[in-house]
């Protein structure tokens, strides 16, 4: 098993199977991001070309109502906001 | 997911659950729906403790948006956008069968978030509700 699976293959799964697998997922999700985290930050660099505006900009606007929230936009801080909190989680970490 | 699967309403669960790292898992994908209907979903869950061997997780980051294919938005969820703007958990709604493409955005209660399931339910409410107009829109759509 790699580091993901369909829901719907999961569901056919029988409960132990189904457990055992998750179990493993969530040790493995013990693991640094890194690679993850950069796929993230890609994401977010993404839609900062095609709006051609920063994600801190994009707050500003978005506060402003000079930009609607679109689904589009929606992605990004959705990401945004996966970066900030693995970020911020990490640094806890560091400084315990 | 099952019980919408077998109503029809649900076509095919594109969701996959992926080891993001960092003690956190993701949920991202598309659950494809009848009459072009398409649900996206992005969810990251941390895991925040175990019960037994069990691990328990819970959702920090989401946006569940609800498309109807060639129209527009019909509604979408999101978790609360950082500091400034949306800050809380919130509901954008469309009146997408009149063309509304800006929608109301309705904030939502800690309590009030829904699941992934309940959002599928209220879309497929929502779908049922307007399945006339929907059916009319498809033989005439101008």
């Amino acid at each position: 098993m790699g580091d993901s699976i369909r829901l719907a293959d999961l569901q056919v799964l029988g409960a132990d199977e189904r457990a055992q697998i998750l179990t493993r997922l969530a040790e493995r999700a013990a693991q640094p991001a890194n690679g993850r985290l950069d796929g993230a930050v890609a994401a977010i660099r993404r839609f900062e070309a095609q709006y051609e505006m920063s994600s801190a900009q994009l707050s500003m606007k978005l506060h402003r109502g000079e930009i609607r929230e679109t689904a589009e936009i929606a992605k990004w801080l959705f990401f945004i906001s996966v970066r900030d909190r693995v970020e911020r989680k990490a640094r806890s970490k560091r400084t315990k | 997911m099952d019980q919408f699967v077998r109503s029809g309403f649900v076509l095919q669960d594109g969701l996959v659950l992926s080891v993001f790292g960092d003690e956190y898992l993701s949920i991202i994908g598309v659950i494809d729906c009848v009459d072009d209907i398409r649900i996206e979903v992005y969810k990251h869950i941390p895991v925040v403790g175990y019960k037994g061997k069990e691990p328990l997780v819970q959702t920090e980051s989401y946006s569940y948006n609800a498309v109807l294919g060639g129209v527009g938005n019909i509604l979408r969820y999101d978790s609360p956008h950082g500091d400034i703007h949306n800050p809380y958990h919130h509901k954008h709604v469309y009146d997408v069968l009149n063309g509304d493409q800006d929608g109301e955005t309705i904030r939502v209660d800690e309590e009030g978030w829904p699941t992934l399931g309940a959002m599928v339910l209220e879309v497929s409410d929502w779908y049922y509700d307007n399945w006339q107009t929907i059916q009319q829109r498809k033989t005439s759509p101008n």
